[in-house]
């Protein structure tokens, strides 16, 4: 709706500049065009911004692009042949300081529909559940869900299957992009490459979470668990009380039959509770 | 039927909050000496807020040398705990953990929680062990007959420790719950796309195409009489081509 709105606007710009023959603001119209969206390609692709500041050139910045993937992934995001037109109209463009004739003003518009054309896969965005169903073999939300402490080790033991795993699918698919560009393998590979830089740096350990935490399945399972925290409070207290009669047998020891009954009642309380514990939350 | 734990803690947690506060009000500690004639001779009261007080006028020599000396909790303690039953009874009634983003509010409300459970805990253990043991009061009751003074001494915890205790078991479950969802939990601090979208939109030359329109627009009306009009069919036509060369059309 936006490019559509944009496009009816440029049609009429583009209309009313030929007819007083002011091509330089049709040129400059182009190129801040063309830079922005470069810019969000760039972005989106998670790189740095454009050094507008520093004089780097579009075409530079495009080159930059390129030189990045084709590294990581043996792909170019931009044709050379648009790199090499738009380099020559830039350096002209800048040269003249904006002076462009029809001609090249035609060929900047005709690079920035062929990138607005390009479907850049957005790197920061979430993993999709299309891709989660295609990776279904393994169980990536297996370590999410709940009591963390007892399940760290088996986390720790299944993060170097889980890496390789990723590891081996991003080469498959990096072979398959070889062959033919395909736009889906491009986004997969990309989302398998965050998954994985996630795993590998998740330190924390903690459950991200988006929405309302009501909503959360990890939470939902978690909340059965939080049934001992009650137990847990009474058995400290118990402790609390039990450790003052401890050491008021000692202080005084001529009260130590008067306080022994104290210390039952504490100290029974607590293996009471232990049970307890042991009985309703500790199989689960 | 299952039980909804974090509701059940949290009522526990509110009753735990009013049973804390009305405590500091109420007598902490009783010792009181009843002659063999059933006078009372020795009465000696404990609240935290309000130190150590007796019924008795000044002259009592008896009531006075049973005074406890340096048994009395600094009041200032007693002040913090007020002020952080507060803050925790606000979140706890304002910021349920469960609602959209107060998951992030909560985690400074944490500490609010645990440093409230750990001052009911520092009352329930260290007033006895610091204040009363030292002094030769005992704990938690006790009847004791002195056969030289012929005196029996009742020797009692009062409600407001008893209050005290019961406020532990009641914040402990609430307070421990919400530190462990802050701690297993994180929130999403924000939209990644949005974050992204919005860096886009900073980073974005800004092109007002129209005020470029306007301005070509009054250009050209401006100059419209002394030039002749290209007629709109031709226009359309190289814009139809400009499109079509684009592979838009």
């Amino acid at each position: 709706m936006k490019e559509q709105l944009l496009d009816l606007k440029l049609k009429r710009l583009i209309q009313l500049c030929k007819e007083t023959k002011n091509y330089k603001k049709l040129a400059v119209v182009s190129f801040v065009l063309t830079s922005n969206t470069i810019d969000e390609i760039g972005i989106k692709l998670g790189m740095r911004p454009r050094e507008k500041n520093a004089g780097e050139k579009i075409f530079e910045y495009m080159e930059l692009v390129n030189k990045i993937f084709a590294l990581n992934f043996k792909i170019s995001v931009f044709k050379l042949k648009v790199i090499e037109i738009l380099s020559q109209i830039e350096l002209l463009f800048l040269r003249k300081q904006g002076d462009l004739g029809l001609e090249h003003v035609k060929e900047v518009f005709d690079i920035y529909y062929e990138l607005r054309k390009l479907e850049i896969p957005n790197l920061h965005e979430n993993i999709n559940s299309d891709a989660l169903n295609r990776n279904r073999s393994i169980s990536m939300f297996s370590f999410l869900s709940g009591n963390q402490n007892s399940k760290s080790k088996k986390e720790s033991a299944f993060k170097p299957i889980l890496l390789h795993k990723f590891r081996e699918e991003e080469k498959a698919l990096q072979i398959q992009l070889k062959k033919e560009f395909d736009k889906e393998i491009f986004e997969k590979i990309l989302h398998l490459k965050t998954i994985r830089k996630n795993i590998e740096q998740r330190s924390k350990g903690k459950i991200i979470i988006s929405g309302s935490l009501k909503d959360n399945i990890s939470y939902r399972q978690s909340k059965e668990h939080i049934g001992q925290f009650l137990v847990f409070g009474l058995i400290i207290l118990f402790a609390m009380m039990g450790i003052v009669t401890v050491i008021e047998a000692f202080m005084f020891g001529f009260l130590s039959v008067v306080i022994s009954y104290n210390m039952l009642i504490c100290f029974g309380a607590i293996v009471v509770l232990y049970f307890i514990n042991k009985a309703y939350f500790g199989k689960r | 039927m299952s039980i909804n734990f974090k509701s059940v803690y949290k009522i526990f947690f509110v009753v735990g909050l009013v049973l804390g506060f009305a405590s500091v009000f109420l007598d902490w500690y009783y010792l009181q000496g009843i002659s063999e004639s059933g006078e009372t001779v020795v009465y000696w009261i404990y609240s935290a807020l309000f130190d150590w007080s007796t019924p008795f006028s000044k002259g009592a020599l008896f009531n006075e040398f049973y005074q406890p000396k340096n048994a009395t909790m600094p009041v200032a303690i007693v002040i913090i705990f007020i002020i952080t039953l507060f803050l925790s009874a606000y979140s706890a009634l304002f910021h349920d953990v469960e609602r959209k983003n107060n998951l992030l509010k909560l985690r400074r409300f944490n500490f609010v929680n645990l440093s409230l459970v750990t001052l009911i805990g520092f009352f329930v253990l260290i007033f006895p062990l610091f204040f009363l043991l030292p002094n030769g009061l005992y704990y938690p009751f006790l009847l004791y007959y002195d056969y030289e003074l012929e005196v029996t001494f009742y020797f009692s915890i009062g409600p407001g420790y008893f209050f005290q205790l019961i406020s532990f078991g009641f914040t402990f479950p609430y307070a421990l719950f919400n530190h462990s969802v802050i701690n297993t939990f994180e929130k999403e601090q924000s939209s990644v796309e949005n974050t992204i979208n919005q860096y886009i939109g900073n980073i974005r030359e800004e092109l007002d195409l129209d005020k470029l329109i306007a301005r070509e627009e009054f250009k050209l009306e401006s100059t419209s009489d002394s030039q002749s009009e290209v007629p709109k069919n031709e226009v359309e036509k190289i814009y139809e081509e400009f499109l079509t060369a684009r592979g838009r059309k």
